[in-house]
């Protein structure tokens, strides 16, 4: 089992550089995390720029420590401000916000803190036993690593938002993009139009950043000036040992379901979370009490929601493969800091990859003790107007997506990646298939080439081995299952679902 | 004949564009060879990249007309169009797990007013003006009339707040990354603007 390699990775990251960039990493992302709309991904695509210039363990241990900061600011929303800084955090605006209406604001985030970290560590010590079996990945060749990302695509593809056409839409746009450039293969250059910038791609940091920031920012200014949020105050710090006590197995059983679900590619934190929260209702001696301030309510999608983020890397850690726009975003992190996010990374470099993992332990301890303290930093910080932040937010992507290069063509490449973005959200087109289609495109690619060149041009080297056989026939599954999802769930919601006034969540 | 309104005439607008887009994206990518004699050529990838997106396009249309045969005016049924919760609390986990409304994609932004696609254009020409210029003016320069243009028309602040507010981001950030970050920012290539170090 790898707890020694998880332990010298905790003495790697117990370093006075590696404990800052990871504390300065959790403080910035909690900064984005708290504003409005912005959640993990957009808040690591926005924050990648910061840490050029950094080695590449301390460049991913601040970017995973920006992701997790990232989810604790919007929690912190949610809880005073019924706002969810992102969609997993929805299940604990349910209770939290309900609690903070009590005057209990500060014993919600101190529990939605403790059942992240309760969360975070039952994630990482179910990475630690999956870990090695990425080494059965090592023996993937060519054609099952295409595969493996072919399949990652049609769980992704299947399951985003509600219309398959659109997630097609998405994903093949995503493909488009990543098509730009000189091909590996031949060194033919396409849709470069001559243009020198083009021929090493459109940069995945600009990209992503106008995908997921620019496009946030220009839905927000739509709306015009705003008025200024008014949160609830944190009141009383700690919460009674009955709080503790009652949020102490919703926590366990959270991670558990949250560890599980990130497992799979495609399972949204908002979705696990809100499975945990439902869990809970069901099991609770106190269920009516779900909905007007449990702790329950808080503790178990917390831990879900934490538990999911940390297992979500695990797909990628094992197969090289991410499953959600963040992983997707931290695999391209991992790519610009020369690293081969796979099984090749505990191969190649497996101090850095224990060091990773550890430093997920370390971020969620870091933000186990900052979350509270700051929570009335986070609120001041919401009272700024809201045209000011965006002006800030503005020249930072302006800077950021400058510094890539030193090149103005990075600041176009994201102007028109945040106007696609704004557009697809307008027409409800998801955006994480966009990104996995960025991200995965060229390993895709590269796979099929050096698949068909093994077998000089024979298509039927995809077709052999158990392996094969095996991954197809679940791609199969997946985008049938992902056809008929929305039916599944609209028969199931007729037959189970409640409906919740909307008067309660409108309020 | 209906009418389409601004969001469904958006949404036809951007399927017919991948339609468009894709289809020439394939045709130009199948023009790079879609074999060679290692396998596949420089331009089966883009094709293929090209013919799904022209696919996706064709079956969004194909869902969009279905809708407008099946679609009922509100005005006939009396109903009230309203705002309703963006997720759903579901009594079941199985559910939680399948809905659609619980992916975890950024919530839409409502639909623009004419107001709302000015905001948005003027902070994409902002930037692109900005981008443009940023060799020409440097970045101090370049920066403050972004900043300010976006200030006092998008966010209605008086002209001397937005000036002052984007003279002083401006240079807070030229600061920031040139004296902390050394991070070397453009300065104007016209030369009575870069004597005054600007």
């Amino acid at each position: 089992m790898g707890f020694d390699q998880l332990l010298g990775g905790l003495a790697t990251v117990f370093t006075p550089e590696h404990l800052l960039f990871a504390l300065l990493g959790c403080v910035l992302g909690m900064l984005v995390g708290v504003l409005p709309g912005f959640g993990p991904a957009a808040a690591v695509s926005l924050l990648i720029p910061v840490t050029f210039g950094l080695d590449a363990t301390s460049a991913i241990i601040m970017l995973a420590a920006i992701l997790y900061g990232a989810a604790y600011g919007g929690t912190t929303t949610a809880v005073l401000l019924r706002i969810p800084g992102e969609a997993s955090s929805i299940a604990t605006t349910l209770d939290g916000y309900q609690m903070a209406k009590k005057g209990r604001g500060g014993p919600a985030l101190v529990i939605a803190a403790l059942a992240s970290f309760v969360g975070g560590l039952i994630g990482v010590i179910g990475f630690v036993v999956v870990a090695p079996f990425s080494r059965l990945a090592l023996e993937f060749g060519a054609p099952e690593l295409f595969l493996v990302s072919l399949l990652g695509f049609a769980l992704i593809t299947s399951f985003a938002g509600s219309n398959p056409a659109k997630a097609l839409l998405s994903a093949a746009a995503g493909l488009a993009i990543a098509t730009v450039g000189v091909d590996s293969g031949v060194g033919i250059a396409r849709f470069t139009f001559d243009m020198p910038e083009l021929f090493d791609g459109l940069g995945l940091v600009a990209v992503v950043m106008g995908v997921f920031g620019l496009s946030e920012v220009l839905g927000q200014a739509q709306k015009g000036p705003l008025g200024v949020p008014s949160p609830l105050k944190v009141a009383r710090l700690l919460p009674t040992r009955t709080d503790l006590q009652r949020s102490a197995f919703p926590s366990l059983r959270g991670s558990l379901i949250g560890f599980f679900m990130g497992l799979l590619p495609g399972s949204p934190g908002a979705a696990t979370s809100l499975a945990s929260y439902a869990a809970e209702k069901r099991i609770s001696k106190r269920s009516k009490e779900f909905g007007k301030g449990a702790v329950e309510g808080i503790a178990g999608p917390e831990a879900a929601n934490n538990a999911l983020a940390v297992s979500s890397m695990i797909p990628l850690f094992t197969l090289g493969i991410p499953t959600s726009a963040t992983v997707a975003i931290m695999a391209g992190a991992f790519t610009m800091n020369g690293l081969i996010p796979g099984p090749l990374l505990f191969r190649d470099n497996p101090d850095v990859a224990w060091a990773i993992i550890a430093s997920l332990i370390v971020g969620n301890l870091i933000l186990l003790v900052l979350n509270v303290p700051l929570a009335r930093v986070w609120i001041a910080v919401l009272k700024v107007p809201f045209h000011y932040l965006m002006a800030a937010i503005l020249a930072f992507m302006f800077l950021g997506t400058y510094s890539i290069n030193g090149s103005p063509f990075d600041i176009l490449i994201m102007l028109g990646a945040g106007i696609l973005g704004y557009i697809f959200q307008l027409v409800k087109v998801p955006l994480t298939p966009l990104v996995l289609g960025l991200i995965l495109g060229p390993l895709l690619e590269e796979n099929f080439q050096r698949s068909l060149a093994l077998s000089r041009g024979d298509y039927g080297v995809f077709l052999e081995g158990p392996i094969s056989l095996t991954l197809i026939g679940v791609i199969v599954l997946a985008i049938l299952f992902g056809a008929v999802r929305p039916l599944i769930a609209s028969m199931l919601k007729k037959k189970t679902t409640t409906p919740i006034a909307p008067k309660e969540l409108a309020k | 004949m209906q009418t389409l309104n601004a969001p469904v005439a958006l949404e036809w607008t951007v399927a017919s564009a991948a339609v468009a887009g894709g289809l020439a994206m394939a045709v130009v990518g199948a023009g790079y060879g879609l074999t060679n004699t290692s396998g596949v050529g420089a331009g089966f990838f883009p094709t293929v990249a090209g013919t799904l997106m022209a696919l996706a396009g064709v079956l969004w249309a194909i869902q969009l007309m279905a809708a407008r045969r099946t679609a009922v005016p509100a005005h006939v049924t009396g109903d009230t169009v309203e705002s309703l919760p963006p997720h759903h609390e579901s009594e079941s986990a199985l559910v939680s797990l399948l809905d659609d409304d619980n992916s975890d994609e950024p919530d839409a932004p409502d639909f623009p007013d004419r107001q709302g696609w000015a905001r948005v254009g003027i902070i994409s020409g902002a930037i692109l003006l900005a981008a443009l210029l940023l060799p020409l003016l440097g970045y101090t320069i370049v920066m403050t009339l972004m900043l300010g243009t976006i200030l006092f028309f998008v966010s209605k602040r008086k002209l001397w707040m937005a000036i002052l507010v984007a003279v002083g981001a401006a240079l807070a950030s030229r600061l920031v990354f040139e004296v902390w970050l050394g991070t070397a920012l453009p300065t104007a290539s016209i030369e009575f603007l870069s004597g005054l170090g600007l």
